[in-house]
């Protein structure tokens, strides 16, 4: 009797000692991960293999990554390419769970599904809108409705940013559209392909205020990055680069500028590289990979081929 | 006894090359691509082949005629026949004459295999009876 009344008390003991280890290793371990995550980024996806291996790629990163799989993807425009969105909603089904998408050229209209695209996202009313995620905030524009000075997505983004500049809690901030403003030459002949003049004009400087870190976009069927940038007012068609470092940058000024239209439609090839570009390429799918780490201070963006080789990194520090 | 030793590797070797002949007869590439005319604006092709190289890559290229320059391209897995019926979408490039050229690429380095060949078929933008 005495043995048992002993064996219990000491179960108990033992119990509650456990506990209150995993309580302290469970409170260290968020603290020392409050901040970090994960989020995957591409567009152009089609509705055809190459979009499965681009969805298995973003799902596989919980394999090759240690922070486990995208907790955020963001889908940068142009999916089914069809007058519905079933197939590509079907499609991304594995890895939508948080994920929030911009609209593209592709379904910018009822014909293309857009009320559909709407409502499975729950976007409001023209498809702008931002949010934090941990320390990150993100803007995602719409390139297909009206932006200049006076539209009410202009004063939505710069009020946005004010108050971005001011959070406390805010250690980057992320600008997501489809259409892009810089680009090498590729062999989309079309307008918005050549990099559009007053979406540059209208929106680089408010980046440059108000320290936006990264731009990602698509529409370019291919993958483009490009050293930090800052707006040139005498000739905004070429940028100014900020800093000559190929991947390890310690807060640049200006912008980082990245295209993702590699989700598996097919691809423009580049035919030439523009002076502010870095890296390129127009010959393999897959996706932006960005970790954010060591509490929201360090951000790592890879470009992953749907083979699971890095093609492009590179990193920024604040 | 020393006849069976002789004859049962025979019969073996004719079993392997028999169908070896077979196979070769009919990895015969074929490409269609439906349509293979469309608007400017856009329109969605299904590229279907078969008899390429089985579970690896084929490259394609949408070419311009006039200048031979790469408009759209991309690359597809093909499976245990060496086939694959995919869709894409042809847009973002001028009227004109175009074609779509197929061929093996199994390490997508975008350049044909060594030893394999090119198929093409025409695509136009707009279709003939529209202009």
């Amino acid at each position: 009797m005495k043995t048992s009344i002993l064996s219990i008390s000491f179960i108990g003991i033992l119990s509650s000692s456990i506990l209150f280890f995993l309580s302290i290793a469970s409170i260290y371990n968020v603290h020392a991960t409050t901040y970090d995550f994960n989020f995957a980024a591409v567009g152009d996806w089609g509705c055809n293999s190459n979009t499965d291996a681009t969805v298995k790629g973003i799902a596989n990163t919980k394999t090759t990554n240690k922070l486990g799989a995208s907790e955020l993807v963001l889908g940068l425009g142009d999916y089914s390419y069809q007058p519905t969105a079933n197939c590509w909603l079907s499609k991304v089904a594995s890895i939508d769970d948080n994920m929030k998408i911009t609209i593209g050229n592709h379904e910018n209209s009822a014909k293309t599904g857009f009320n559909q695209y709407k409502k499975s996202f729950g976007l409001i009313s023209n498809a702008y809108y931002s949010f934090d995620f941990n320390n990150v905030h993100f803007i995602i524009m719409n390139t297909q409705t009206p932006y200049t000075p006076g539209s009410s997505q202009y004063n939505f983004i710069k009020d946005d940013l004010v108050k971005a500049a001011k959070k406390v809690n805010t250690n980057w901030i992320i600008v997501v559209m489809h259409e892009p403003f810089y680009t090498s030459p590729t062999s989309c002949k079309i307008a918005s392909c050549q990099g559009i003049g007053n979406l540059r004009d209208t929106y680089h400087p408010l980046f440059d205020t108000y320290e936006v870190d990264l731009v990602i976009g698509a529409h370019l069927h291919n993958y483009q990055r490009s050293f930090p940038l800052e707006y040139n007012s005498a000739s905004s068609s070429k940028p100014i680069i900020t800093s000559k470092i190929v991947s390890k940058y310690n807060d640049p000024k200006g912008e980082i500028y990245v295209i993702v239209g590699t989700g598996g439609i097919n691809f423009h090839k580049i035919i030439g590289k523009n002076y502010y570009i870095l890296n390129q390429q127009s010959s393999f799918f897959g996706h932006l990979n960005v970790d954010i780490t060591n509490k929201g201070q360090v951000l790592t963006a890879k470009f992953i081929q749907n083979n699971a080789k890095v093609f492009d990194s590179f990193s920024i520090t604040k | 006894m020393s006849i069976y030793y002789i004859l049962l590797p025979a019969i073996m070797s004719m079993a392997i090359i028999i169908p070896s002949f077979t196979l070769i007869a009919y990895s015969q590439k074929n490409v269609t691509i439906n349509p293979n005319c469309g608007t400017e604006e856009g329109f969605e092709v299904t590229l279907e082949t078969d008899g390429f190289e089985p579970n690896s890559n084929v490259h394609w290229d949408l070419v311009d005629t006039i200048n031979n320059t790469i408009a759209l391209s991309g690359y597809f897995t093909t499976n245990s026949s060496g086939g694959f019926e995919e869709r894409t979408y042809v847009d973002d490039i001028n009227s004109g004459d175009y074609k779509i050229k197929f061929f093996d690429d199994a390490d997508t380095n975008d350049k044909l295999d060594t030893n394999k060949t090119i198929i093409s078929r025409d695509l136009s933008i707009p279709c003939k009876n529209q202009q």
